[in-house]
């Protein structure tokens, strides 16, 4: 509660080095909010509106952390070009105070409502600093693939809210109602779900995503790979163990078109040239996954999918920041125009390393955790879903080592001439990504508490 | 004539008032129509404020549609008083009742009888638009709660909430727009009008309080067409797209507030499949509004600038875009209001 006090407040600062009181505010509430790591295992309410429980807690603190990186990203981009510096920052603080009132809320038309609310300062900061006209186009498929999907949500909810007599999520999961939601229809199912696998974004829902992630600013890109997917995630997790919606025909249809999602996303990312294009594929790939483990209601499938969540949060918004780094020198997003960069910048090119075998979920990160549980969590459900388990992990480390590949390797490109240099922020950046990704493997019992009831 | 201070303007807006006042407060429908009339014919001076020849057309247009329509009114009462040996409105039959509600919503505007509304609204300066589009609308709107067709009703409430959103999409006079927005509106507060009419009334009094502020902007600062929103003028730029948003009925804004209401309401009461109409509806419209705020956002090259704000709408704007903060903390209480007046 004082946190989001706090954060009110930071709203109406208005004097000198508002940026940095801001930025240090974040980081200073990021580190104070690890305390959410470390909940009861029912949680914890503050009034009849909040409550906080292990599954949003480790949200809210990446949702901090993301966020107070967002400014160091856009220290460039933003505050040294002079690009519209307060409004900037107010907009990332009222994404991120918007964001966790939507972990925290236990009202379900709180969900609702701070759901949508997330959507117009991520419109915000696509329109208002991205870089081409095609932003407008961008903007407008995110808001209305966005809200006409989740309008079924509102509708969904006010009828189930009825039906229980109950706005409290917190009282309907504890109220255990097993045989209400048993055998549901798929309208049901569909209703209560859409909206955020349009958020995840499941394929064939995720066309918004990588035109999203191409026209915003680094700031946004990262938000939107970093919270705002998880913000699906989270919402389809929350409404299974709210309202137990235990399906199990259609379930089956969503984890094959996830995992099958995911193939495609691979296959897709293998041709990409777009470097920004292809980090967003990849995340619609890794959330695919994400949906797969949560649908499969395996135990170890819904803590690999929070984990998931967790890893995937630092894993892409840290390639995003990379590609940011890139495209600000080069001035280009396209992959064919970066060869050569470990012959510029060798310890550059050791944390591209680190991110790439992250994002393929290579051995030291939660990824690999998260990634074997997920798989075998899959496994568990069908053993025929192996054949695409196993191509989606050969496709995943293939279009990794081509990212990696063909822009730290090679010869430089003629029209290279200067020595790029980068300065501490940008290593500093690229640390606090790196760094939680790495240690959190040291809480990774952290997931025995999130889902006990 | 001419002054917007000529003295008998006063006298004219004191009968505009006093005619909704009398039709309002009157169960006899005699009384209700001379209230209507009265109201009319306290408005038509009103419309010519300017003395211009496209005003004095706009007027005697609205003249003959009204008079119409309030003619057909006095005459279905009249039928039903033969029927039923009684002006009062809670008598009703189901062939009277029916011309009646055709006849209000003839005069509301409402879909399938809308054509005049926009051919009309062209050629009217904004206070004129604003007071046919919410003022106007007071007195007949809850008429209609007096008459139990239920059935038309709803058909004839989803018809104006589709059709104004689909009409909207291809326009570029602005008072064509907000006339077509206020057809969609009118569609969500019909539906709601038989069962629930205080719902109505807070739907109505949240669509003036966002209507008056943004009408009095684009009368300030644009020239009734949308490309002078792109241009760069003085205009506070949150301000104009919170409003149409808030029309739009995105979550944060007032507009939603009014729209969870209804939309609760008829839950309530198991209309499913119309209130996915209805929220189709908004959906269509939502591209327009989208549009149009992108717009303004984007051309004008600034994003924010604070320097220029219009005091006495603070207080309202404020309403608008934190509404969240004064309302949404009511929820329940309000939610708990919109289910229980019913049973």
């Amino acid at each position: 509660m004082g946190l989001l006090f706090s954060l009110i407040g930071m709203v109406f600062i208005n004097s000198i080095m508002t940026w940095e009181v801001r930025y240090w505010f974040l980081m200073i509430s990021s580190f104070f909010s690890l305390k959410f790591l470390n909940l009861e295992v029912w949680g914890s309410t503050c009034m009849n509106w909040l409550y906080c429980d292990n599954m949003s807690g480790v949200l809210i603190v990446l949702t901090l952390w993301i966020g107070s990186l967002m400014y160091l990203a856009s220290n460039y981009s933003i505050k040294f070009m002079m690009n519209k510096v307060n409004e900037f920052s107010l907009i990332v603080l009222l994404l991120c105070l918007v964001i966790i009132m939507f972990f925290m809320s236990v009202n379900v038309y709180m969900f609702y409502i701070f759901f949508e609310i997330s959507l117009l300062p991520t419109l915000m900061l696509i329109i208002g600093w991205g870089y081409q006209p095609e932003r407008l186009q961008a903007g407008m498929y995110m808001m209305l693939y966005t809200v006409s999907m989740s309008l079924p949500l509102l509708i969904g909810l006010i009828m189930l809210s009825k039906m229980y007599n109950c706005y409290n999520m917190m009282l309907i999961m504890y109220l255990n109602c097993l045989g209400l939601l048993y055998n549901v229809n798929m309208l049901w199912f569909l209703s209560m779900l859409m909206a955020f696998l349009v958020k995840l974004p499941m394929f064939m829902l995720h066309l918004w995503l990588p035109k999203a992630h191409v026209e915003a600013p680094i700031a946004g890109s990262m938000i939107l790979a970093g919270i705002l997917l998880k913000l699906g995630g989270y919402g389809i997790i929350r409404m299974l163990s709210t309202y137990f919606l235990n399906e199990v025909y259609f379930s089956k249809i969503l984890i094959v078109l996830s995992l099958w999602g995911g193939l495609m996303t691979a296959i897709i990312c293998v041709g990409q040239s777009d470097m920004k294009s292809l980090i967003a594929y990849s995340s619609v790939g890794h959330m695919g996954l994400m949906l797969a483990g949560a649908m499969s209601k395996f135990m170890w499938g819904w803590e690999g999918a929070m984990l998931m969540m967790v890893s995937h949060g630092f894993c892409s918004s840290g390639l995003f920041c990379l590609a940011n780094l890139l495209y600000e020198k080069v001035k280009s997003r396209s992959i064919f125009l970066y060869s050569g960069m470990i012959n510029i910048n060798s310890v550059m090119c050791m944390w591209w390393f680190l991110f790439c075998i992250a994002n393929m979920g290579a051995p030291p990160f939660i990824n690999l955790v998260s990634e074997i549980m997920l798989f075998c969590s899959v496994y568990l459900y069908s053993y025929w879903l192996i054949i695409f388990v196993l191509l989606m992990v050969f496709m995943g480390g293939l279009y990794n080592l081509i990212m990696f590949v063909s822009t730290q390797h090679g010869s430089i490109m003629n029209f290279i001439n200067s020595n790029f240099s980068n300065f501490c922020n940008e290593y500093l950046l690229l640390f606090l990504h790196f760094y939680p990704m790495l240690l959190f493997i040291f809480n990774i019992g952290y997931l025995n508490n999130v889902f006990v009831i | 004539m001419n002054n917007k201070f000529f003295p008998s303007n006063f006298l004219f807006i004191l009968i505009m008032v006093m005619g909704t006042t009398m039709t309002l407060s009157s169960p006899h429908w005699l009384t209700m129509w001379i209230g209507l009339e009265l109201n009319l014919m306290g408005f038509l001076p009103l419309m010519n404020i300017k003395g211009k020849s496209l005003e004095a057309e706009a007027s005697m247009k609205y003249f003959i549609i009204q008079s119409m329509s309030s003619s057909i009114l006095i005459m279905t009462s009249l039928i039903l008083y033969n029927y039923n040996m009684s002006w009062y409105s809670m008598f009703n039959h189901k062939m009277l009742s029916t011309m009646m509600l055709l006849s209000l919503i003839l005069k509301l505007g409402g879909a399938p009888l809308h054509f005049w509304l926009p051919n009309m609204t062209k050629q009217m300066t904004w206070l004129i638009l604003f007071l046919i589009l919410t003022w106007q609308k007071l007195a007949p709107l809850f008429m209609l709660t007096l008459i139990s067709n239920l059935n038309i009703l709803i058909l004839i409430s989803l018809m104006s909430t589709l059709l104004g959103s689909i009409m909207i999409l291809n326009q570029t006079n602005m008072q064509v727009i907000i006339t077509y927005s206020s057809i969609s509106h009118l569609g969500w507060m019909l539906s709601m009008i038989m069962i629930n009419n205080s719902l109505t009334f807070i739907y109505f009094i949240n669509y003036i309080i966002i209507s008056i502020p943004l009408m009095n902007m684009l009368n300030n600062y644009t020239n009734n067409y949308t490309y002078t929103l792109t241009h760069k003028n003085k205009i506070n730029k949150l301000i104009i797209p919170s409003l149409i948003l808030s029309l739009a009925g995105l979550p944060p804004l007032l507009g939603f507030l009014s729209k969870l209401l209804i939309l609760i309401s008829l839950m309530q009461t198991n209309f499913i499949i119309m209130t996915l109409l209805l929220f189709m509806g908004t959906l269509i419209s939502l591209f327009f509004y989208l549009n149009m705020t992108l717009m303004i956002i984007v051309k004008s090259y600034f994003l924010f600038e604070n320097n220029n704000m219009t005091k006495p709408y603070e207080s309202i704007i404020m309403l608008n875009m934190f509404s969240i903060f004064v309302f949404y903390i009511l929820i329940n209480i309000i939610i708990k209001y919109a289910m229980t007046i019913l049973h």
